[in-house]
């Protein structure tokens, strides 16, 4: 009978499992074809046969603004030794038509990660960031790096994200200082 | 001309936005991706203020949010910062056409630009990286193209853009020198990204103060030939990566190359002041020590200290760590390229010049 009941509960188990699997792809599968079904793969912006040089040029004027991203960020920074927190001020202007995340790391070493903000949208800011480590006292040139995200998100990203946000162009960056002082300055 | 550029269907779109990255991450994207710490932009002056009212029976009550602000993390009134931000608008992408000769079209003169929305003053273009994508490889000789690479050219024009439009003043070129070689965005095809360099034509590149502008003109470029990039898409064809940075670019010169140390005297004795503390450097070798001259007004400085000579430097690194005078600054290095800064003031008449005071020494170093 016990042996009974379990071969019953392994069984409801799998039918479990096999009823979320299902479900998973039934919603794969669905948002695949919302996504994907939707725009023509063969469609480019754009149709330049046989127009003059000034009516290309016109064209590609038309999309100049759209892709001009705005930065905003503390041009020093202050923060006392042994402490991480610093006012970056980071802002996303509303302006912008891209999310932004940001990354600070020491000019030159964009490996060495300071400080990694999620996305920022537009007419949002960040006043406050924590590096992930206190610097030595000193000055210290530090990039702040903007990249812009498109704001509607995809099914894969071009960062291979799934339901991410392409990259919206390229990313922009400011130099700028972080003075670290003495905690009795 | 190629069989496969002949092939391209005349035109081809190309842009220049950021590369292609293919690792697969997936997650929670609405938790990993929005910054949990964002708030909404403040608005200067304005403020919700709560409101209270007592509920009269039969009186159908509705709901409003009331939202506040804050401008700093608590009540407490903050030391206000002693800058304001760096705040530049830049362009993140360009597009460009190709035609079947090979000629890359980009936008027009005086339309992709920085804008400097600074309060504080100027700033400037402090590095450059391109990165190529895809297939796609960006080279600096246009004459000598292969398949698949392309050169493009680019010239800063400084001028003014605000509400009531844009001002641009081509700057002339020296004579001689052909538009397109002015600058090559593939001169910084070489510089990884994370490791951008300067303008060539470093003056080129100063943006001028709230609403100074710098047009990228001569949008131009070409193309060896389609092999691997197809023209029948939108191909990207790389990534430049712009870094500003706060000032001119020689006022930002100046301060790399100036050093500030603080001197406390010792008990009056000529050899005896020492800096407040060691100043580490980062790097320090020959080539990078700063070629420096004593201004004017360091010089004046300098003799109102006591110094009896100052002499303009020669600055040379010792390999041994031996210091080298600047005067009345010594260099005082370790061999490994890394130091520290201390201070050499044989050179002054009088130590008691500066006894019980800290001075900087900053105005005295001026980049050649």
């Amino acid at each position: 009978m016990a042996e009974h009941f379990c071969k019953v509960r392994v069984s409801a188990r799998r039918r479990g499992a096999v009823v979320v699997l299902l479900l998973t792809l039934v919603v794969a599968g669905v948002a695949v074809a919302l996504l994907l079904g939707w725009g023509d793969p063969r469609a480019r912006k754009g149709y330049y046969e046989g127009k003059t040089p000034d009516e290309i040029r016109e064209d590609l004027d038309s999309q100049v603004d759209w892709y001009a991203m705005e930065i905003s960020v503390a041009s020093t920074m202050q923060v006392e030794e042994g402490q991480t927190r610093v006012e970056a001020r980071l802002e996303n202007v509303p302006n912008n038509h891209c999310d932004q995340k940001v990354r600070m790391y020491p000019t030159g070493h964009p490996e060495d990660v300071l400080y990694q903000s999620g996305a920022i949208a537009p007419g949002e800011y960040v006043q406050y960031v924590d590096l992930a480590y206190a610097l030595p006292k000193g000055t210290h040139d530090v990039t702040v790096e903007f990249q812009g995200y498109e704001r509607t998100p995809t099914l894969v990203s071009d960062e291979g994200a799934l339901l991410g946000h392409n990259r919206f162009g390229a990313s922009a960056a400011a130099q700028v200082a972080i003075n670290v002082v003495g905690s009795d300055t | 001309m190629t069989n496969a550029m002949a092939k391209a269907r005349g035109v081809g779109r190309l842009a220049i936005t950021a590369g292609l990255g293919l690792a697969l991450a997936a997650g929670p994207y609405a938790v990993a991706y929005a910054e949990p710490g964002a708030a909404n932009t403040p608005v200067e002056g304005e403020y919700a203020s709560p409101s209270y009212r007592s509920q009269v029976n039969g009186e159908s009550t509705g709901d409003t949010k009331l939202y506040v602000i804050g401008t700093q993390d608590n009540l407490t009134t903050s030391e206000a910062a002693a800058d304001e931000n760096i705040k530049v608008s830049i362009p993140v992408a360009i597009h460009y056409v190709a035609d079947s000769e090979g000629n890359l079209t980009g936008p027009s003169d005086n339309m992709v630009k920085f804008v400097n929305h600074t309060k504080l003053g100027s700033v400037h273009v402090s590095g450059i990286a391109v990165e190529n994508a895809g297939d796609a490889r960006i080279a600096p000789d246009a004459d000598n193209l292969e398949d698949d690479q392309m050169s493009f050219f680019v010239r800063p024009v400084a001028g003014m853009s605000d509400e009531a439009g844009s001002t641009f003043v081509p700057t002339e070129l020296p004579e001689g020198t052909p538009a397109t070689q002015r600058d090559q965005l593939g001169n910084y095809a070489s510089n990884a990204h994370g490791a951008e360099q300067s303008p060539a034509n470093k003056n080129d590149w100063n943006i001028a103060q709230k609403h100074g502008a710098l047009a990228l003109n001569n949008l131009t470029g070409r193309i060896g030939g389609f092999k691997k990039i197809d023209p029948s898409t939108d191909y990207r064809v790389g990534a430049i990566h712009w870094t500003v940075r706060a000032g001119t670019r020689s006022q930002a010169d100046k301060r790399d190359a100036s050093v500030t140390i603080h001197y406390n005297s010792n008990n009056g004795s000529n050899v005896g002041c020492v800096p407040v503390e060691d100043q580490t450097v980062e790097v320090l070798q020959s080539s990078q020590l700063p070629n420096v001259q004593i201004n004017d007004a360091g010089m004046d400085t300098a003799l109102a200290r006591g110094a009896s000579d100052v002499t303009p430097p020669n600055p040379v690194l010792q390999a041994d760590g031996s210091s080298v005078s600047y005067g009345f600054v010594g260099w005082n290095t370790q061999a490994n390229g890394s130091g520290t800064f201390v201070s050499k003031v044989s050179d002054l008449g009088s130590a008691q010049d500066l006894a019980g005071t800290v001075q900087e020494v900053y105005a005295i170093y001026e980049a050649l």
